[in-house]
């Protein structure tokens, strides 16, 4: 047989096995299937933010002409469980959220009946002639009045909407704040935002009753847990619950989930013997799939006179929206972690409350968390800077944790795996000649130009998880299958939407095998062909389900070494797997090829001693910790003085995300993950008037960034391996998004700070600006 | 994203769409389809029939007669954009419209006739339209109705066409002369948040003619009548013009005020972008 060699594909930029078919339109979302008898299941859901609901009354719906069924909370009882929450946290409060309503409605969307037709239009048709009886209620908007004495309350039998009281001390910050020098007071404001995944939520049930098996389509990124979960909810075996993800097209968080529509499709069906399927309409997705951020802090920081910090007090307040979803009270959480960002911070006091308002529930999404925390510090390095009139870099520069300090404990108890936050400073300011940007500022400023340059140094929290930090493992599962024709399939617990893990993987096994890209299939969301693993949230793709592919990539070449050996008649430990190549250590005319070991492990006919037949592995892989990819932005902004109108002239970013796979999906990942940073910065905002009804509920009204916002990204890489994966790759998926909005946010308070500007909510509109700049009557 | 039920008709010829609209009931008109499908399927207009254009080719042109421009109703924003006979001259606040108008797809499909038949208070083609002094022209069962511009626009999604009429053309003098367009979007729809058109015509430095419109600032577009007359017969300067500009904000009535600007911003970006637009067009 002849030897191959084949070129590096780790760390290549090949083009995204899977884009063909997505681009083509040759690929299947969950919407594109139909099943023979298939239902359509639409949901009525409720005007009112807040309101009792005094009757049901299905009797107009259900005579209506190819309704099949109509249901409400009633019907549901004692057979379908409530929404669940995961989380560890103490004293929360677990009001009960059913998947219909019964007693209340608690946000505009909330869902009250199910009408079940022949085609969509007849069952959108009949959830008009639903008539539901509301008694409306004082809606709770705002989040400081949720928590004041006297304020209506989401959930009667609560007695508070505040749902818990997280509180973190590390060191004396009364102390720190008495001895410093300067003591700032800050008040940030993530506002409320909606995930637009391309592909809206839709779900289709299919039971079998002969087996009595359940299959549920999802657009999931978490097809195992919700199997679990749908299995809990419905009162399943775990093994009867088959979910398939199929094409997903993108999530944000805003999928990482588990939604009344997937246990009432589940449930529906099942009751009525034909397969359901709800896919919601982009109206629907606005009220009804989970938003993401909406916290409000106040911060009390103490630095001493050269701008170190000394100690950090901070008031948090997390709307949680009306009910808690899989992991609404968790995210805010991970903005208490990450609050020290890349700095030295020895005192640190948090306390944090999640509120209940009427308003859609808020969860995960594109940073969970983390941009909270990097907005806060990042904003904070700039007010020192401001007030002490020194330059931000500097600021940051004084603070950072040094290089020589890896692994890091922080104040909040995280070990920073491995950093060089420093570095990564310079190579930005370097390649953007930040000293000149700044002289440039200065001759602009002389002409009357407004202008601005922002940095912002991240570190942010990936790779999740260690088991130990989640509720419900944090693990991750690989089966590799080395077969007959020499074709490799991968069959990964994580569940990829949109990140090129079905590229990245596939590079990786043609390096560590020796075989073509193109000989590499990538199984991943079907929990009954891939029965373990996690799924993809949390820029854990690489880091735990790449690392776990990497535990079974070790098995197979162990394995093929044996069956080399035995063939060659040489010793295990002289065999060299190199390229698709096992020879002989020192004699390399002496080899099989890879085809030669797959025909040993099948035939069987002559095994190794004590050697199985086959050529399979599966491993789980339990990540010791997280990983903390960071690195550097710098933009430069441009606002016309007369409109307010902010343009980014400039986006550089120095990021390390450890070893780096491909690097094209890399900077795709950064690319958009900046483009939702900006977003934050610049343009989304989920707006609710006084009774809870949200005006930005469409395209029209809620601003995604689109081609022509954004400017081009001038990205440089640094890499240090994280010492957590074998792979030694930390992960990218969020980065962008966590660095890029106090990035832009610093940029336009810079480029205002000549009008007494030091901070400005956002989005950043025009019209704020142009009234920063003192234009207009003070609001 | 289901439209209630309706009846749908695409009738071959201009006659037979005209006489289905006379049938009675809640008759729709679908041309681009850009503003009234989201309408439909938003469930906020539920009409009992829709007459689609589709197969009615003859209403798509750009041609010059008579020293006019003659656009057919069912010229498309791209098409708008790519005609070298508005591109240039007073018609470039047309063209430049019709370009900020949505995205690609939204100009490949949608109509000047649908725009200003829908009335839109922040679409752009209407300040346009006002701007070049366009004659309207509507047609029913009847015959022709030749509508000026000025008499047009009755407020929000409503203008002076009757139920039986429809738009067939848009007709503008080939005057000497300028034209530009100004915007500034509201960033989520790509719609004005302040539109500002303007024709100028000068007599070498002497401004003979200025007709300035708005669009975005209130429930209908306008034009700025004590600003024209302001202008007119002055001689042209900067200073003139950033002065009548500044003043412009205070003739607008009710301007709007919602989640994505003030009133007050609205109209202080009336005056700014006024200026630019005239600006450019006497360019």
């Amino acid at each position: 047989m002849m030897a191959t060699t084949v070129p590096k594909q780790i760390g290549a930029r090949i083009r995204r096995k899977e884009d063909p078919r997505l681009i083509t339109g040759s690929s299947t979302y969950t919407d594109d299937i139909k099943l023979p008898g298939m239902l359509s299941m639409v949901l009525v859901r409720s005007p009112h933010a807040h309101a009792r609901i005094t009757e049901i009354d299905v009797s107009e719906a259900e005579g209506m002409d190819g309704v099949v069924a109509v249901t409400t909370g009633a019907d549901l009882e004692g057979s379908v469980a409530g929404l669940p929450v995961a989380h560890k946290l103490e004293d929360l409060k677990e009001p009960p959220h059913r998947a219909l309503s019964i007693d209340k409605v608690r946000y505009v969307g909330d869902a009250v009946a199910a009408v079940v037709a022949v085609d969509p239009s007849r069952a959108r048709d009949a959830a008009e002639r639903v008539h539901v009886g509301y008694e409306s209620l004082e809606a709770v908007v705002d989040i400081e009045a949720a928590t004041e004495d006297g304020s209506p309350l989401v959930h009667d039998e609560e007695g508070s909407n505040i749902a818990y009281e997280f509180p973190f001390l590390a060191g004396d910050v009364d102390a720190a704040l008495l001895n410093a020098d300067v003591v700032l007071r800050l008040r940030l404001m993530n506002q409320r935002q909606i995930p637009v995944a391309l592909e809206p939520r839709s779900v289709i049930a299919q039971f079998d009753r002969g087996f009595g098996k359940m299959t549920l389509w999802s657009t999931t990124q978490i097809p195992h847990l919700l199997r679990t979960q749908l299995a809990i909810g419905l009162g399943l075996p775990e093994h009867s619950v088959r979910v398939i993800a199929p094409e997903v097209g993108g999530g944000f968080g805003s999928k990482l989930n588990v939604y009344a529509e997937e246990f009432l499709a589940a449930h529906l069906a099942k009751t009525l013997g034909r397969p359901v399927k709800w896919t919601a309409d982009r109206s629907e997705g606005f009220l009804a799939t989970t938003h993401g951020r909406d916290q409000l802090n106040e911060v009390e920081v103490g630095v001493d006179g050269e701008g170190h910090l000394l100690g950090m007090r901070v008031r948090m307040l997390q709307d949680l929206g009306a009910y808690h979803q899989l992991l609404t009270p968790v995210v805010p959480t991970l903005t208490v972690l990450m609050l020290p960002g890349c700095y030295r911070l020895p005192n640190l006091e948090v306390h944090l409350s999640g509120v209940f308002t009427n308003k859609t529930p808020t969860d995960a999404y594109r940073g969970a968390g983390r941009p909270e925390a990097t907005f806060l510090i990042e904003r904070v390095m700039d007010h020192i800077a401001a007030e002490l009139d020194l330059d931000p870099a500097e600021v940051r520069r004084r603070n950072f944790i040094a290089a020589d300090d890896f692994p890091a404990t922080t104040a909040t108890e995280l070990v920073y795996d491995s950093g060089d936050y420093e570095t990564a400073l310079d190579r930005l300011l370097e390649v953007t000649d930040y000293a000149g940007l700044r002289r440039e500022q200065e001759e602009r400023r002389a002409r009357g130009e407004v202008m601005g340059i922002g940095l912002s140094t991240y570190v942010e929290i990936c790779g999740i998880g260690p088991s130990a930090a989640l509720p419900a493992g944090g693990w991750e599962a690989c089966t590799v299958e080395v077969r007959r024709t020499g074709a490799v399939v991968v069959k990964t617990g994580i569940s990829p939407h949109g990140q090129g893990q079905e590229t990245t993987f596939a590079q990786i096994v043609a390096d560590r095998l020796g075989v073509p890209v193109d000989a590499v299939e990538i199984a991943h969301g079907d929990t009954d062909y891939v029965p373990e693993g996690i799924g993809t949230f949390g820029s854990r793709g690489l880091a735990v389900g790449g690392a776990a592919l990497s535990l079974a990539l070790d098995s197979i070449r162990a394995k093929a070494k044996k069956f080399a050996a035995h063939l060659l008649e040489a010793h295990e430990e002289d065999i060299e797997y190199e390229g698709n190549r096992l020879e002989i250590k020192g004699a390399p005319d002496r080899f099989v090829a890879l085809e030669d070991v797959i025909g040993a492990a099948y035939l069987a006919t002559d095994l190794p001693e004590g050697v199985e037949p086959g050529l399979a592995a599966t491993h789980f892989f339990e990540p010791p910790n997280f990983t903390f990819p960071f690195g550097a932005h710098l933009c430069v902004v441009d606002i016309d003085p007369e409109t307010g109108e902010p343009t980014l002239r400039r986006y550089v970013g120095v990021d390390d995300c450890g070893n780096v796979i491909n690097p094209m999906i890399v900077d795709g990942q950064l690319h958009g993950g900046i483009a939702q940073g900006i977003a934050q910065a610049l343009f989304e905002e989920a707006v609710y008037d006084r009774n809870g009804q949200l005006v930005t509920g469409s395209l029209m009204d809620y601003a995604l960034p689109k081609a022509s916002y954004l400017p081009n990204y001038e990205l440089h890489r640094m890499t240090t391996p994280t010492p957590v994966n074998p792979l030694g790759a930390k992960g990218i998926g969020e980065a962008g998004t966590i660095g890029s909005t106090p990035c832009v946010i610093n940029a336009i308070v810079d480029a205002l700070s000549p009008y007494g500007v030091r901070d400005l909510e956002m989005p950043a509109r025009p019209e704020k600006i142009w009234r920063a700049m003192g234009s207009g009557a003070s609001e | 994203m289901l439209p209630a039920e309706f009846d749908y008709a695409a009738p071959e010829s201009l006659d037979e769409a005209l006489a289905l609209l006379t049938g009675g009931g809640n008759v729709r008109i679908l041309a681009g389809g850009q503003s009234l499908l989201p309408t439909l399927k938003l469930r906020l207009d539920r009409p009992d029939l829709v007459v689609d254009l589709r197969k009615i080719s003859e209403l798509s042109y750009v041609r010059e007669e008579n020293g006019e421009i003659a656009i057919g109703a069912l010229t498309t924003y791209a098409d708008l954009v790519a005609s070298d006979l508005i591109g240039s001259g007073v018609g470039r606040c047309l063209a430049e419209a019709a370009a900020s108008v949505g995205d690609l797809q939204v100009r490949n499909l949608g109509t000047i006739g649908g725009s200003l038949s829908h009335a839109d208070p922040a679409a752009d083609i209407p300040a346009a339209a006002l701007a070049l002094d366009c004659a309207l022209v509507a047609r029913s069962e009847e015959g022709d109705r030749t509508i000026a511009v000025d008499d047009f626009f009755h407020g929000l999604w409503t203008t002076a066409l009757l139920p039986s009429e429809m738009l067939r053309e848009i007709r503008f003098r080939k005057a000497n002369g300028g034209g530009a367009y100004e915007k500034l979007r509201q960033a989520a729809s790509g719609f004005a948040l302040v539109g500002a058109a303007a024709v100028m015509q000068m007599d070498g430095d002497t401004i003979a003619g200025a007709r300035v419109a708005l669009t975005g600032v209130a429930s209908s577009p306008f034009r700025l009548h004590a600003l024209e007359e302001r202008l007119s017969g002055e001689s042209f300067g900067e200073e003139l013009v950033r002065e009548v500009c500044d003043e412009a904000g205070e003739a607008i009535e009710n301007p709007l005020s919602d989640v994505h600007a003030s009133a007050e911003y609205r109209v202080a970006m009336a005056g700014v972008t006024a200026r630019r637009a005239i600006l450019r067009a006497a360019g």
